[in-house]
């Protein structure tokens, strides 16, 4: 029984800038991403984790057009990530691969003008796009590009979504259905989550502050990221592995969290059991940390009975924002970033922690040699999901 | 890819059960009492009263289907890891956001707003029954979801030896969606899916090779079948019924290859 897959190549795009080689510097310099919302046509006073360089998908065409896709386009084309996809491609067969894409809003910007340009309740021609206003627009365009013909399926569960991408990935894996499989989320900005979450009263004037005393909510942010996840026989030995994942359901409300944190807790314990680890050989986890009330102690106090003793745990949202859908495949980069790079990401503005926290949380940034990862991804609906990645074991450990 | 389908549930117009389901395949006519089926929602009583005040019919199509596949198979609603399928999406919450949005008052109703992301169904009834289970929220699509999904549930219940529950649905595209998705009706559908290697399962294999959507010839559920992507499940019970397997599209160029016992 297959008891890990490997990570075969990994890229991802956000308000930090397009490819990992924005990322670390971004990371180390602690320069956030993060603006003052000027997103056309909002005005919402918040705070914003835009990604310079996107139209509403002008370049593409027609038949794909959409903010989302033209974020899946450049997110795809960094770090030759087509690249490798076409090598692995051309050795398996276009048809032995899978695509699972997370995503929360799939390309509903392009909804939402398809309605502001409305005429008599008929949308105009140029918007009648069927692979593109339906929630599997991100999987079928990820499929398309990348010329995989093997099955695809896109996974909306709000912000856990491509976090539990890789708990699919790993079951088509390990079932034999495909012998390698694309995972990855895609979420853009639109008015659909900044009215919403404003809404909700869930979004801060200021640049989120995650654990932090004075923390008043969160920041919307976008972002595409994928990985590439193979058998570990089919992978290049300094490839890392997804060791561990853990899927849980709160049960409790459909935004907001117990207060206890149980749900959260179970999906850590149940990702570092599946990893064969114990608490003590996490070197870092990369936290959810919204910086929402209700999330950031509900979190706390799942670490402090999951871990015990303090282990680097942070939020890197006050570099990306909350970047929904995508937020799970945006953490599980910077996890195996840490796990390859040795940089811990501290927690940017956090200044003051909340007194009220069960556990301590990383401030400032920090080196260290790492041997596993652990990332946290919560959502609407109370669903919950965590990874352990780890550096992969010499033959006579496996 | 194997497992036993162990329950099934079923809600549309003309059919309130699986039992009205077959009673309308079996007789070719309209179940006895179809006309209140179609034209009320289902009570969905397992949604306790407060949520279910809250509760779109989007999610009360799902939770009820999703009680009648769990009573028919006799497993705990709590027990079963959840794959909820829709591949529209909840269209109707979708329009009033886009219209809300365009509109000259564009503030969003904050129920509406959580009531929109895709795992609304399967986060309501986690919530009704007290699953702490893996709950999933997929789609690839009207003419892909349905194989693509039932694969996804296939593979979750043999490779973490736990039942599943598969619940598809899709309610009728308002207005401004019809000329991309002229869905008239909604629909939903369960299966209880138990881990089982041997002849009692049902197998799904890739074919490699293109497949098309069977025709389906009903006096009354042939439209439900052509134009709501979770009604295509009925190829399912029509192959059940000629005792042959059934190969579906999963990818384009790619069939899905469903083998009843």
């Amino acid at each position: 029984m297959m008891q890990t897959c490997a990570i075969n190549g990994w890229t991802l795009t956000s308000a930090l800038g397009a490819g990992l080689a924005t990322l670390g510097p971004a990371l180390a310099a602690r320069e956030s991403g993060l603006r003052r919302n000027d997103f056309p046509g909002s005005g919402i006073d918040t705070w914003i984790g835009r990604v310079d360089g996107l139209d509403d998908g002008e370049a593409l065409p027609e038949r794909w057009r959409s903010r989302n896709n033209a974020l899946a386009e450049l997110g795809l084309a960094q770090d030759d990530f087509i690249g490798r996809v076409r090598d692995t491609r051309d050795r398996l067969g276009a048809d032995r691969l899978g695509v699972i894409i997370g995503t929360s809003t799939s390309s509903i910007g392009r909804t939402e003008a398809a309605y502001r340009a409305m005429d008599n309740d008929r949308w105009p021609a140029e918007y009648l796009q069927p692979d593109v206003h339906q929630p599997h627009s991100p999987g079928l365009y990820v499929a398309h590009r990348l010329g995989i013909t093997g099955p695809a399926l896109t996974i909306s569960t709000a912000c856990a979504s491509s976090a539990k991408v890789f708990a699919s990935g790993w079951r088509w894996l390990q079932s034999g259905v495909v012998d390698a499989v694309v995972v990855g989320g895609v979420d853009s900005l639109c008015h659909s989550v900044l009215g919403g979450f404003s809404s909700l009263e869930l979004t801060s004037t200021q640049p989120c502050r995650p654990f932090d005393t004075r923390r008043d909510g969160i920041s919307l942010g976008e972002a595409a990221g994928f990985a590439l996840l193979t058998r570990p026989q089919d992978a290049p030995a300094s490839a890392p592995w997804l060791a561990g994942y853990g899927e849980t359901s709160d049960a409790f409300h459909m935004s907001q969290p117990p207060e206890n944190g149980a749900g959260a807790e179970a999906a850590m314990r149940a990702a570092i059991g599946r990893a064969g680890l114990d608490a003590a050989e996490i070197g870092y986890a990369n936290l959810h940390g919204t910086a929402s009330q209700a999330n950031d102690i509900a979190e706390s106090r799942a670490l402090s009975r999951v871990f015990g003793e303090p282990v680097p745990v942070s939020s890197t949202k006050g570099w990306t924002g909350h970047t929904l859908g995508a937020a799970g495949i945006v953490e599980a980069v910077i996890a195996l970033q840490a796990l390859v790079t040795g940089l811990l990401p501290g927690t940017l503005n956090l200044s003051e922690p909340d007194p009220g926290l069960a556990f301590p949380i990383l401030q400032d940034n920090l080196e260290a040699s790492i041997g596993a990862a652990l990332s946290n991804s919560f959502g609407f609906g109370g669903n919950n999901c965590s990874l352990v990645f780890r550096r992969r074991l010499s033959g006579a450990e496996a | 890819m194997k497992a036993r389908i162990a329950g099934i549930g079923a809600w549309g117009p003309g059919f309130n059960s699986a039992d009205t389901l077959m009673a309308i395949i079996d007789s070719g006519e309209p179940a006895v009492g179809s006309d209140e089926a179609a034209a009320t929602r289902p009570a969905a009583t397992v949604i306790p009263p407060r949520e279910r005040r809250r509760a779109p019919l989007s999610v009360k199509l799902a939770v009820e289907a999703a009680g009648q596949a769990c009573t028919a198979a006799e497993v705990e609603p709590a027990e079963a890891a959840c794959v909820f399928v829709s591949a529209l999406g909840d269209l109707d919450i979708t329009d009033y956001m886009c219209r809300t949005l365009a509109s000259d008052t564009p503030q969003l109703s904050p129920t509406k707003f959580h009531n929109s992301v895709h795992n609304a169904p399967v986060g309501y009834w986690s919530i009704s029954t007290g699953n702490h289970h893996a709950g999933n929220a997929v789609a690839a699509g009207p003419d892909y979801s349905l194989a693509a999904s039932l694969m996804e549930a296939f593979i979750q219940c043999e490779v973490e030896q736990r039942p599943v529950l598969w619940v598809t649905q899709d309610i009728a595209a308002p207005a401004a969606y019809q000329p991309l998705w002229p869905v008239d009706h909604a629909c939903a559908f369960a299966l209880l899916l138990l881990p089982c290697a041997d002849e009692a399962a049902t197998r799904l294999e890739r074919t490699g090779q293109p497949a098309e959507w069977p025709p389906l010839e009903h006096p009354t559920l042939t439209g439900l079948y052509n134009d709501n992507p979770s009604a295509r499940v009925l190829a399912l019970l029509q192959a059940h019924q000629f005792g042959e397997p059934v190969d579906l599209p999963l990818a384009p160029g790619q069939g899905l290859r469903i083998s009843l016992p």
